[in-house]
């Protein structure tokens, strides 16, 4: 009783409840502005929090977090312009349904999708989170291995008519990602002693490049005047399209929920996952692609639910499983809190009143979608030739603030020119995003199971963990012939 | 000037282009704002650690200190462009100065020189680093561990090449003589330390305060420090100097260092008044209660003795590079 | 076969879809014999040869290179698709309307420093909205109102100072 009396003590105040709800209310802001994404946010908001108490301090970047995983879709949806990483998965079916004339159907079922696989992976974080931080620490660079070779096999439902193609841009997406210094010899890879490079290309304006500048290039080079359809927000999702989509939400809650608990894999992979997996269950297949609205639900439950469960191996083990929990890492030892085991047994009221806090959170992140809705969907009534303009001016101001750097406005003007050819000539820009993702991430973890295990291959088969990855790429594979021969036979 | 009347100055300025741009005066140092660029993204240590100083500095010079991120090719972006920042900006911008400068000296092609094109200010922060095992690992002590890395294969992590971490690796390696250990690279501690917790690798020179958590709660085993003197931290734990005098450590020290400095125009009005604005923000009490939050220490170089120990970094760092064939 | 088969096939190869994929086949053929050996470097003291940092990249030239032969030959010998022209073709465009995008573009790439980020939104916002033939006034006053703003913003509610200009003397 005691306990339960100072949990509450230290959770129910003004201050941390208003700090929640600022903090959504700036994640979700930030977030849909492209180019500045949750992590930016949650970097900027640390200073202020330096002079606040612990718990408030962390409500309000976990508030950030939540509001910028959930903002990435609204910009998604209306302007295809993903406002952070993850989203790119939700405008492959948001942007064509609110060109449909279904942009508030799409923004509510992104919302509800969010907020459902939210609350999940918060349940996950508060009941679960022992029995997830083992999973976590029983994935070595073997099991990440066989994690990234299942991921790939995503190419095969995202690559939209041709699969060959689809593979193409994925190969062309590695090559480019593969760019920089080597991480094991620190030898050069096709950097052309430019500079700028030797760190990788920066993702951030490649993303808006690929998705949100080819747009605007289309716009203004196909005598867009004469075909201007003045878009308009529409109606509202219905209760039975939830409905329908809430086995492919709950699925991709649970995606999410073990992609975030696991360090170093993330959101982007886990909303595409998502998305994949609803596609390959889904009697609608065909229409992902091309405004199916299960396809929005099961990349935004993908992508927001990896938000509560990264903070599993931070809070349970001291490990930060992405950038954003590593600055909020920062934010917990600078008010001289240690995340761990010790914490929990030192601090377990700071504990509870941080899980009250979150699942609050979830709450207001409701509310302030809501609100957000109703403001954000009249930009699909905005004309287009007004619109574009203002779009591409945050675009170069996105671009540039990730680094202050001028050659990523370059790199996102190159990729724009390289989402366009992509449009024109039938490739596909998720394929290519994937391969540029995941394949320096396959690398990595091959050439680090080598060194671990002095060159052997035994390491690769050394656990449950990898023949379940490695089975489920087979089973994955070997669907997509199946529906490939049968696709043949009905020809 | 207020950045508002800049911007709105700058927007409308094409008019008054020829009237503008006249230098402050070095005399009244500081007349503007004061830059601190930052060489990594917004988020990791440095960052949290420059915003920190960045704002007790302000307070001291009683001007704004707007942090500005420019990370890449480790450091070295950020770095090269204060060497070639303009003579009127040279006394208004500073970099917060860490190991990529001395690393990348000699791991990255550079468009400057990292001692003479520079003003070194001074080093503000240490941060140790500890040689650290899993719970699990058969290494008791440090001596158990120096005498079994000589023969058997190890394997250590590190959040990426050319990091303080690696590099304590690879200068451990060369200075005991260990043909059979690995170094395995991660891109960032978060992805490194779950390798390190299951024991996929076997020892780490990882950041104090990265891992201190898992010290005391007993995941990790810490068998040295790698600064000059024990930690306040750790007290009983020896430092890699002391305990290894008889592998050819005896001169073993490294530490991740975060210092300003700021470009070779830099004003003596400027770099003066900088100095004692550092020192005395480094006196202060709210320097002092953050310090040990994260871990760290106050850094003890100035000015030369910075520049030497800067100095002395690069030509160790280029002769173990040079040993090891990295990036060749 | 017949004179007709072989024009048909003639025909095939030289529509969009062949043209594309022996772009595709030359692009890999320099990757994989010009751009890895020129600007790859193999490290000194490799380990295991499965540890190059030459391999994945090699996988992904080949993978391109078959993939590029395996196009071609779709379009010769597959069944005849039609593909969906989702988009009005590139012609017949009015110059300034897509002269005045490109100078906007260039705006920002070459003059985002040196004219900085607010006076480059303006030059650029205006020279889209005249590319488009936008005819209200308070439209344009938009155009000067929202990049100076959005720089305002970003300077004091987020923090994150947008180039201010060198020209200026910033």
């Amino acid at each position: 009783m005691d306990q339960i009396l100072e949990v509450l003590s230290l959770f129910l105040s003004v201050e941390n409840i208003l700090m929640i709800a600022l903090g959504v209310v700036i994640g979700v802001v930030i977030g849909a502005i492209p180019g500045l994404t949750a992590t930016m946010a949650v970097a900027l908001a640390l200073p202020f929090t330096f002079g606040m108490e612990p718990v408030t301090a962390i409500l309000l970047l976990v508030g950030i977090y939540k509001g910028g995983m959930y903002g990435g879709s609204i910009t998604a949806i209306l302007i295809r312009t993903p406002g952070s990483p993850a989203s790119a998965s939700t405008l492959l079916d948001g942007y064509p349904m609110a060109q449909k004339g279904e942009a508030k159907k799409a923004l509510s079922m992104a919302l509800y999708a969010s907020c459902i696989a939210d609350f999940i992976s918060n349940l996950s974080l508060i009941f679960l989170a022992g029995f997830l931080a083992q999973l976590a620490l029983s994935f070595g660079p073997p099991e990440y291995f066989w994690l990234i070779c299942f991921s790939l096999t995503i190419i095969i439902s995202v690559s939209g008519d041709s699969v060959m193609k689809g593979l193409v841009a994925a190969a062309l997406g590695v090559i480019l990602a593969l760019v920089g210094m080597d991480p094991v010899y620190g030898t050069e890879r096709l950097t052309f002693d430019n500079f700028n490079l030797m760190d990788r290309i920066n993702f951030i304006p490649l993303l808006i490049g690929l998705f949100a500048i080819p747009e605007i290039l289309e716009f203004y080079l196909s005598r867009a005047r004469e075909h201007i359809q003045t878009a308009v927000a529409g109606a509202d999702m219905t209760w039975q399209e939830l409905k329908r989509s809430m086995r492919t939400i709950i699925r991709g809650s649970f995606i999410g929920v073990i992609i975030g608990a696991i360090p170093g894999t993330g959101a982007t992979a886990a909303s595409f996952i998502s998305y994949s997996e609803a596609r390959r269950n889904s009697p609608n297949r065909e229409n992902f692609g091309k405004g199916e609205i299960e396809g929005v639900a099961a990349a935004e439950s993908g992508n927001n639910a990896v938000a509560g469960a990264t903070m599993i191996p931070l809070l349970s083990l001291g490990i930060p499983g992405d950038v954003i929990t590593a600055i909020i890492l920062g934010a917990f030892m600078i008010h001289g809190l240690t995340p761990g085991p010790i914490l929990f047994q030192e601090n377990m009221n700071l504990i509870y009143a941080l899980f009250c806090g979150i699942m609050l959170s979830s709450v207001v992140l409701f509310g302030t979608g809501k609100l957000a809705i109703r403001y954000f969907s009249r930009i699909a009534d905005v004309p287009k030739q007004i619109l574009f303009p203002i779009v591409l001016m945050f675009c170069i101001y996105g671009a540039y603030a990730v680094n202050n750097s001028t050659f990523d406005i370059a790199v996102m003007l190159v990729f724009g020119l390289v989402g366009f050819i992509f449009n024109r000539t039938g490739f596909a820009a998720a394929p290519f995003l994937i391969g540029f993702i995941l394949g320096p991430m396959l690398e990595d973890n091959f050439r680090r199971s080598l060194l671990i295990s002095n060159h052997s291959f035994d390491v690769f088969v050394r656990s449950p963990i990898d023949w379940f990855f490695i089975a489920l790429t087979l089973l994955s594979l070997g669907f997509a012939l199946h529906r490939y021969i049968q696709s043949l036979r009905n020809n | 000037m207020k950045p508002l009347m800049k911007m709105l100055m700058a927007a409308g300025a094409a008019v008054f282009l020829p009237l503008m741009g006249t230098s402050a005066q070095a005399a009244d140092w500081p007349a503007k704002n004061v830059t601190l660029v930052v060489p990594y993204a917004a988020g990791g240590t440095t960052d949290i650690l420059s915003r920190r100083v960045a704002d007790l500095l302000g307070t001291e010079l009683g001007v704004t200190v707007i942090v500005e991120n420019r990370p890449g090719a480790g450091t070295t972006v950020a770095t090269a462009q204060l060497a070639r920042v303009s003579k009127r900006d040279a006394d208004y911008r500073v970099l917060m100065s860490s190991p990529g400068h001395t690393v990348g000296a000699s791991l990255y092609p550079l468009s400057y020189d990292p001692v003479k094109d520079f003003r070194f200010i001074q080093n503000v922060i240490d941060i140790p680093n500890v040689l650290v095992v899993p719970a699990k690992s058969k290494y008791q002590t440090f001596e158990e561990f120096v005498a079994a890395a000589k023969t058997e294969a190890t394997s250590y992590s590190s959040p990426g090449i050319g990091s303080s971490i690696h590099m304590s690796g690879e200068l451990f390696k060369s200075k005991i003589g260990a043909p059979n250990m690995t170094h395995v690279p991660f891109r960032g501690s978060g992805e490194a330390l779950p390798a390190l917790l299951a024991g996929d690798v076997d020892f780490s020179f990882e950041n104090l305060p990265t891992v201190y958590p898992m010290i005391k709660s007993g995941q990790l085993r810490v068998l040295a420090v790698t600064t000059n003197e024990p930690s306040p931290f750790l007290p009983e734990v020896p430092t890699v100097k002391a305990a290894g005098v008889a592998h050819g450590l005896g001169d073993f020290a490294t530490s991740a260092w975060f210092g300003l400095i700021g470009s070779a125009s830099m004003s003596d009005e400027a770099y003066g008044k900088l100095q004692v604005a550092v020192n005395n923000v480094m006196q202060s009490q709210a320097f002092n209660d953050f310090l040990p939050q994260l871990g760290a220490i106050a850094g003890k170089e100035s000015g030369d003795a910075f520049k030497a120990m800067v100095e002395r970094d690069i030509n160790q760092w280029a002769a173990l590079v040079e040993a090891t064939g990295l990036g060749e | 076969m017949n004179n007709t088969v072989i024009r048909q096939k003639m025909r095939r190869l030289a529509s969009g879809e062949a043209v594309i994929s022996l772009v595709l086949i030359a692009t890999s053929l320099t990757f994989l014999f010009y751009l890895i050996p020129e600007y790859i470097v193999e490290p000194r003291r490799l380990q295991s040869p499965l540890l190059s940092p030459l391999i994945l990249p090699q996988i992904m030239g080949w993978m391109i290179l078959l993939l590029g032969v395996g196009l071609v030959l779709g379009t010769l010998f597959g069944p005849q698709r039609e593909r969906v022209e989702k988009s009005t073709p590139l012609r017949d465009l009015p110059v300034i309307q897509w002269l005045l995008p490109l100078l906007a573009f260039a705006v920002y790439y070459f003059g985002f420093e040196a004219l900085g980020a607010a006076v480059c939104g303006v030059l650029a916002t205006l020279l889209l909205f005249v590319a488009m033939g936008v005819r209200h006034i308070g439209i344009y006053l938009l155009g000067v109102v929202m990049p100076v703003g959005i720089c305002l913003a970003f300077d004091y509610g987020l923090n994150v100072p947008l180039p201010y200009g060198s020209l200026w003397g910033y």
